[in-house]
C-alpha cells in the first residue's frame, strides 16, 4: 500500500483508537498517550500490513499488545483515580446518567482483563467477534464466553454494590447525592423539621 | 413469590441499559475532535521517512505498477 493511503487510512482510525485506549486506562492523558505510541508503532510497521486485511483489527491487536506490556511496566499500576474518572464524566449533564455510567466504568475495572477487553471490544464498540477474536488472538467462542461472563459479573457487581462505587469513589458518590437532595430541596422548599 | 417472567423482563431492560450505557463509554470518545498532536505525529513521521527515503532513492524506484 502506498504510504500516502495508509495514513488516510491509519488517520481514519484515530477515533477508534484513542475510544478503545480510554476505555482500557480509564485515565484520558494516559489513554492518549497509548494511542500515539499506537499511531507510531503501527506506522513504523506498515510494511507488515498486508493490503485488503483488516487495518482496524490491525491497529487495534497494536494498540492491546502495547498496553500489556506497557502495564507490566508501570502502566495501570495505580488504582483508577475516582475524581478524574469523574470528571471526564462531568460533561454529561444528566447527573443520574452520568453517575450510572462512572458505575459502570468503576465495575468494569473490577473486571479481569480477558473479559473486560472482550466487552470493551464487543460490548462498546461493537465490533464483531470474528474481529475481536484476531485482535485478542483466540478463538470466537472463546470471546463469546467471555462477553457472557462479563456480563453477568457487571450485572452482579452493579447490583450488589448498588451504585457500584469502590470504597474510595464514595466521596464522590456522596457528594453527587447531596448535590441532587439539595436540588429538590430547594425546589420543594425547607423540609418539615 | 417473584414472578418469573417480571424477572426475566427486568433483567433485559437492565441489560440493554447496560449495553447502551457501554456503547457511550465508547462513542464520547469517537465522536470527540482529534486533537492535533495525534495528527501531527503521523505528518512528522511521514516527512522523516521520506527524507529517509529520498537520500537513498535509488535503492527502490517506482513500485506504482
Amino acid at each position: 500500500m502506498e504510504s500516502i493511503e495508509f495514513k488516510s487510512e491509519l488517520s481514519a482510525l484515530i477515533p477508534h483508537l484513542r475510544a478503545f485506549a480510554r476505555n482500557l486506562c480509564n485515565d484520558a492523558t494516559q489513554a492518549d498517550d497509548l494511542a500515539q505510541e499506537t499511531l507510531l508503532r503501527a506506522w513504523k510497521a506498515r510494511e507488515s500490513y498486508q493490503e485488503g486485511t483488516n487495518l482496524k483489527a490491525w491497529a487495534f491487536t497494536i494498540l492491546r499488545n502495547t498496553f500489556y506490556s506497557e502495564k507490566r511496566r508501570s502502566w495501570r499500576r495505580q488504582p483508577l483515580d475516582p475524581e478524574v474518572a469523574e470528571a471526564t464524566l462531568v460533561a454529561n449533564d444528566d447527573a443520574s446518567a452520568s453517575m450510572e455510567l462512572l458505575a459502570l466504568r468503576n465495575a468494569m475495572n473490577r473486571l479481569p482483563d480477558d473479559q473486560r477487553e472482550a466487552l470493551i471490544l464487543v460490548g462498546a464498540g461493537g465490533m464483531p467477534y470474528e474481529e475481536v477474536a484476531e485482535i485478542c488472538g483466540c478463538a470466537v467462542g472463546t470471546i463469546k464466553s467471555r462477553v457472557n461472563r462479563a456480563r453477568n459479573a457487571l450485572a452482579v457487581i452493579l447490583e450488589t454494590n448498588e451504585a457500584g462505587f469502590s470504597s474510595d469513589a464514595n466521596m464522590s458518590a456522596d457528594d453527587v447525592f447531596d448535590d441532587l437532595i439539595s436540588q429538590a430541596d430547594k425546589l420543594s422548599g425547607p423540609t418539615p423539621a | 413469590m417473584e414472578n418469573p417472567r417480571e424477572n426475566m423482563v427486568a433483567q433485559r431492560s437492565r441489560q440493554r441499559r447496560l449495553g447502551q450505557h457501554l456503547r457511550q463509554l465508547y462513542d464520547e470518545v469517537v465522536s470527540e475532535e482529534i486533537p492535533d498532536d495525534f495528527l501531527k505525529l503521523l505528518e512528522e513521521a511521514d516527512q522523516k521517512a521520506k527524507k529517509s527515503t529520498q537520500s537513498d532513492s535509488d535503492a527502490s524506484s517506482g513500485d506504482s505498477e
